[in-house]
């Protein structure tokens, strides 16, 4: 049998549901102690005194860790060198780490911190992106001359759209255990990808000769929060068990993860659109703004998907797109699923929603006729050549849920009349995706992932892979990937644990790209080692390869001799090894400097029908159901993608109405969950889930990657659902009561003021 | 000071030694090494640290060990006996129900009990489970991961119990070692701290090892008497009891409040007297009580007095309570047959959230005329507030003279609310008044309907 497509248990179930499974908190380290963290209390400023004398006064065993006491660079490597480990002269942002406490308790670590005296002497803040002049990023594309769709448009077509900073909201905070040896540092953490941690860590500590081990814990959840997020709470950990010359346990409380962590990238998105008198798209002007916040972390490649996805699932023969990323002094902002394309696509929805009304034209029809076919070409002058599913999708959501009939409805009955009616009304919105599988560009030439595979004497098959389960699934697809690649039993395979010292770098378990890029890395690797055994075995029985085959865990020969059982093979001629590179296909190139070539490999399309009441009493939503279609070039665990597609559905749903991180003057207002608001069972709505398989035929059995595109629009049809029934159009998300009243408030006005 | 306590925890017996305020979540985590409940709050929010106690889902890092003692403990580690899985837990694994696993151990405990559940309070039906009546059970526990629909499915999926391994699954009470009224007012005079569902004081914060008085083993505050005139509720009822007592039927307004309070792991705690003497602006049961024109019983050093509920709340969080005084019960009105109840929380979502703004509505009809209004509000000012005016309004008026709309304006114009991180001015005055305008016409629909 093939294991790929089949939907056996998850490895990892197991433990997580009889309680076992070993988080990072729950891991017991013998003498360790526990760190906790000292915050700037100011947005900017000049930091004048870090005083740790009256703390050392208070508890005289404590060890006490600042930007003075760093053995190497005080800089945490990203993309450009401009994060501090420990702020030491000047702090960019509010709740910025300036010193490090550790004790032998969590209590005493956490008084001793209180206690340690900061003096900043306080600077303006720059807060906003109206008052954001520092550019930490940027890019464009241009894609015909925009100048010249637009003398061809019938219509020119106009709007803004705007969002906040979005909380990852994973159950389990961030934590991490370092732990010191002789000459090394092992971390251990909840994390997503070892060996940023571990460079990250190898430049910390840069000529002390550590050597540094990173292993990933089972992990709570990470949706991007724990991708670069981890090399600083790592190496906060890793200085104070140096320090200590004791393990270190660097747990957050919920409260200093949503202050100390990083956000989604706040956006605003500028659209100017050309179009004819039928609809079609001719021009597309599109600015886009992210508040990067403090530092760069990722920012420039948070944009850079951005901006590519920016323009939407649609032909457009004249594009222009400018990305600017600007400085503020707020906490830095970084990788969250969907990377950028999730603010920049729910823009253009909206703005394909606006173009609808302005035209007359319903949004289904809209999308069908400008949505990408098979042939067309990409802002970035990528030929889609394959695997186009844009309207496959769109035409599967909008049956399934009887889109167009509803919305004509819902739009006639109601949208006028609502606020007279004394019942919820009823709407339905449609919004369309495309995301771009694995890394931008030329990034996994760059990137060369590799991945191994062995076969052990006991016959067992060992996966070797950094590629990091949080929640996905990791561990259950690429165990299915190499069973079928060397014709085993699922029973056999064994995921190793992500540890940097023995699995090699198969790069960040990020970007959609594990099962495309990683776990085509490991078919190959795993079709090469049995090809070595069989041969193997032919060698033994003296026949040529091409007669072995194994079937049933058997070797046979072409005539059906009976040659050994699999197990015997491995013990006769394991252990075998094969370590595989990532080769990115030859003439796929793409140019950073003009944005022009193949952006991504292949890409997911999806669509999402939001169906939704409106409570005209109070303007609550209420989520009734979600269908997503969603083309994944192939299932490999259908069940695992499905649940990837509704989970990250209600995420893209609940950051459309409900979720909002409130940020005042540099601070999160909403710095718990009590008041971080994010779905419970009971705003949940019933999921319709429809998996369409149309395989890239460069990928691994064609999967395209499912991690980020559920993310992307689900935004857009919940404020489309709303609009249809309301009237409303939220220019700004999350939809909340809150906003839909001044909205209500600005149109009763107009009303009653024509003037 | 720690004591010695010997806990049950899935069968066995457990001793520990702890101070008496020390979280259940850090013994059964640090002392006993079951690490299977998660904290992923550490307020009550998120049930990744849900457990059973008594067969009844808790969070546990608000349950002081104190209060856990000779109470029968589940955790996600007991469901399975030995190796073998318990269906419900097999049911997560192959339906996709668990992903990151952080929230899987609370939701489990919780959707045993739910599907053990067999007494009668609105959330049952563990034979033909019913998809709202499982989002209300786990309205408490929060999960990021799977958007719900696989956690749905796999409880769906999973086969129903012989209904006498569910009588075995609920544990009858054990014997708790009452505390005279009279010794607790004492050691309240000295400086105890009292507790009851801890729901709110665990989030505060206090020192482990603090002197308390646990109002829950003081018999005088427990029991609910539904007598002809009068409901007498004891102020160490939970918000569960309640729901599932009789006299919930005849006091609607406040059985829809303990509903909308936090998710069920805080239900089974947190108690009405708790809720009043908190005293928090956006108390769910509040307005009811005020609506309901509840009295209160309270004792303290001077000897028994009673007050009008309406009387209680004197500040922000201020109580007319004296040093060493305690809500002993809470005395309501049985409310005559055929009065309109209604009760509204508009909260920040659907379940388990706070109020933005809390009304509840309790009236007469007496032929065509609405008399004996009472409109109580939460989150539109300091304190709850009954809306006087609105209600003057609207007394003894027929359809023609109370109108609907002009009542949602008055109740308008009667309050002053704030911006916070919750919602803004603006909003709560004009949902305040749309809420009471939908309430008043409620009445006149339910009018309508009843004599037609």
């Amino acid at each position: 049998m093939t294991w790929v497509g089949s939907s056996p248990p998850r490895p990892d179930a197991r433990a997580k549901v009889d309680g076992t499974a070993q988080y990072v908190a729950d891991l017991s380290v013998p003498g360790a102690w526990h760190g906790w963290t000292v915050r700037s209390p100011v947005p900017r400023g000049r930091i004048t005194i870090i005083d740790v004398d009256p703390a050392r006064a208070a508890d005289g065993e404590i060890v006490v860790v600042t930007a003075a006491d760093l053995p190497g660079p005080n800089v945490l490597q990203v993309i450009k060198d401009d994060w501090p480990v420990l702020a030491d002269t000047r702090c960019g942002h509010l709740n910025e780490p300036l010193a490090l406490v550790a004790a032998p308790t969590r209590e005493r670590a956490r008084a001793a911190a209180a206690r340690i005296r900061v003096d900043v002497e306080a600077e303006t803040p720059v807060l906003t992106l109206d008052d954001a002049d520092v550019e930490l990023a940027s890019c464009s594309i241009d894609h015909g001359d925009v100048e010249t769709g637009f003398a061809l448009a019938d219509h020119v077509i106009e709007g803004t759209f705007e969002s906040g900073h979005h909380e990852h909201a994973y159950i389990e905070p961030q934590g991490v255990i370092a732990i010191p040896g002789d000459g090394t540092l092992e971390v251990i953490g909840s994390l997503q990808c070892p060996y940023y941690l571990h460079h990250a860590l190898v430049h910390l500590l840069d000529g002390t000769g550590t050597k540094i081990r990173v292993r990933q814990a089972v992990t709570g959840g990470g949706f991007g929060g724990k991708e670069e997020f981890p090399d600083m709470i790592g190496a906060h950990a890793a200085l104070l068990a140096r320090a200590c010359g004791r393990p270190v346990k660097l747990i957050y409380d919920r409260h200093e993860d949503i202050i100390g962590s990083t956000k989604r990238h706040p956006s605003r998105v500028r659209h100017r659109t050309g179009v004819a008198a039928d609809g079609t798209l001719v021009a597309q002007d599109i600015e886009v703004l992210l508040d990067a916040g403090a530092y760069v972390t990722l920012t420039p490649v948070v944009l850079s998907r951005a901006v590519i996805h920016a323009a939407g699932a649609y032909r457009c023969p004249h594009v222009r797109i400018r990305g600017r990323a600007l400085k503020t002094n707020t906490p830095p902002n970084g990788a969250f699923r969907g990377f950028g394309a999730p603010q920049s696509e729910t823009a253009m929805e909206r703005q394909m929603d606006r173009i609808g009304r302005q035209l007359d034209i319903d949004p289904l029809t809209l999308r069908l006729h400008n949505a990408y076919r098979e042939g067309d070409v990409t802002p970035t002058g990528q030929v889609l050549d394959a695997s186009v599913s844009a309207l496959e999708v769109l035409e599967k959501a909008a049956a399934k849920s009887d889109f167009s009939a509803k919305w004509a409805y819902y739009e006639s009955e109601y949208g006028a009349a609502f606020r007279t009616q004394w019942n919820p009304c009823n709407g339905i919105g449609i919004a369309l995706a495309w995301h771009g599988a694995g890394f931008t560009g030329d990034g996994e030439r760059r990137l060369a992932a590799k991945a191994a595979v062995e076969i052990t004497t006991a016959g067992r098959v060992r996966v070797l892979v950094a590629s990091t389960d949080f929640g996905q699934g990791t561990t259950a697809v690429l165990a299915q990937m190499v069973a079928d690649g060397l014709g085993v039993d699922l029973d056999r395979i064994d995921v190793a644990e992500p540890d940097t010292d023995h699995v090699p770098d198969s790069g960040p378990t990020v970007a959609s790209r594990t099962v495309m890029i990683v776990g085509g890395v490991l078919t190959r690797g795993a079709m090469k080692l049995g090809r070595k055994l069989r041969d193997a075995v032919a060698s033994a029985a003296g026949i040529p390869p091409d007669d072995v085959v194994l079937t049933d865990d058997r070797y046979r020969s072409a005539d059906g001799t009976d040659l050994s059982s699999f197990d015997d093979a491995a013990r006769r001629h394991g252990p075998l090894r094969v370590e595989e590179t990532h080769v990115t296909p030859a003439g796929k190139t793409f140019d950073e400097t003009t944005y022009q070539g193949t952006a991504y490999p292949a890409y997911g399309w999806a669509c999402n029908v939001v169906e939704l009441t409106v409570d005209p009493d109070t303007l609550e939503v209420d989520l009734e159901k979600v269908t997503v279609a969603c083309d994944v070039g192939r299932a490999i665990h259908p069940v695992l993608c499905a649940g990837q597609i509704e989970g990250g559905a209600l995420q893209a749903v609940a950051w459309g109405y409900l979720e909002e991180v409130k940020c005042q003057d540099g601070r999160y207002l909403n710095d718990r969950l009590q008041t971080c608001i994010i779905p419970t069972a009971r705003d949940a709505p019933d999921f319709e889930t429809i998996l369409v398989e149309n395989p890239a035929p460069s990928n691994p059995h064609g999967a395209k990657g499912v991690g980020e595109i559920p993310m992307d629009v689900g935004a857009a049809a919940t404020l489309a659902a709303i609009e249809n029934a309301t009237g409303l159009a939220a220019a700004s998300i999350p939809a909340t009561p809150e906003r839909l009243l001044t909205l209500l408030q600005e149109r009763d006005d107009a009303k009653e003021d024509p003037a | 000071m720690t004591y010695a306590y010997t806990l049950k925890v899935n069968g066995r017996h457990a001793p520990i030694q702890a101070d008496p305020m020390r979280r259940l979540l850090d013994v059964l985590r640090e002392d006993l090494g079951l690490t299977g409940a998660k904290e992923g709050c550490g307020e009550g929010e998120c049930g990744a640290c849900a457990v059973l106690l008594d067969g009844e889902p808790v969070c546990s890092c608000l349950v002081p060990v104190t209060q856990a003692e000779g109470r029968a403990i589940t955790t996600v580690e007991g469901l399975a006996e030995d190796k073998d899985l318990d269906p419900l837990q097999e049911a997560f694994v192959t339906e996709g129900g668990v992903q990151c696993g952080a929230c899987t151990p609370g939701i489990l405990v919780t959707a045993r009990a739910f599907l053990d559940n067999t007494r009668d309070h609105g959330r049952p039906l563990r034979r033909d489970p019913d998809r709202d009546h499982i989002r209300e059970a786990l309205a408490g526990n929060l999960c990021r991961c799977t958007g719900y629909e696989p956690i749905l499915r796999s409880i769906i999926a999973t086969p129903a119990r012989p209904p006498e391994e569910c009588e075995r699954a609920a544990v009858v009470l054990p014997p708790v070692q009452p505390l005279p009224l009279a010794d607790a007012i004492t050691r309240l005079v000295n400086g105890a701290t009292p507790i009851a569902g801890c729901t709110d004081l665990m989030v505060q914060g206090i020192d482990p090892g603090a002197p308390i008085v646990d109002l829950l083993t003081i018999p005088e505050l427990s029991g609910i008497e539904c007598g002809d005139d009068v409901i007498d509720i004891g102020a160490a009822t939970t918000f569960t009891e309640f729901r599932e007592h009789p006299a919930a039927g005849a006091l609607l307004a406040l059985d829809d409040a303990a509903a909308m309070v936090g998710g069920w792991q805080i239900q089974t705690r947190a108690t009405i007297g708790g809720n009043i003497a908190t005293a928090s602006p956006a108390g769910d049961s509040l307005p009811a009580l005020l609506a309901l024109d509840a009295e209160l019983v309270l004792h303290g050093p001077d000897g028994p007095r009673t007050i009008p509920y309406a009387e209680m709340h004197t500040g922000y969080r201020q109580t007319a309570l004296r040093p060493g005084e305690l809500i002993v019960r809470i005395r309501v009105p049985h409310p005559p047959p055929g009065t309109f109840h209604c009760f509204r929380k508009v909260g920040t979502r659907a379940a388990q959230a706070i109020s933005k703004v809390v009304v509840a509505m309790v009236a007469r009809p007496e032929g065509r005329r609405l008399t004996h209004v009472r409109i109580a509000a939460g989150s539109v000012a300091d304190r709850p507030i009954r809306l006087r005016a609105t209600e003057a309004l609207l007394e003894g008026q027929g359809p023609g003279g109370a109108h609907p709309e002009a009542a949602g304006a008055a109740a308008r114009a009667e309050v002053s609310p704030i911006d916070d991180v919750r919602s803004t001015r603006e909003y709560r005055s004009w949902v305040l008044g749309r809420v009471v305008s939908w309430m008043v016409r409620s009445f006149w629909m339910s009018r309508t309907f009843r004599s037609g």
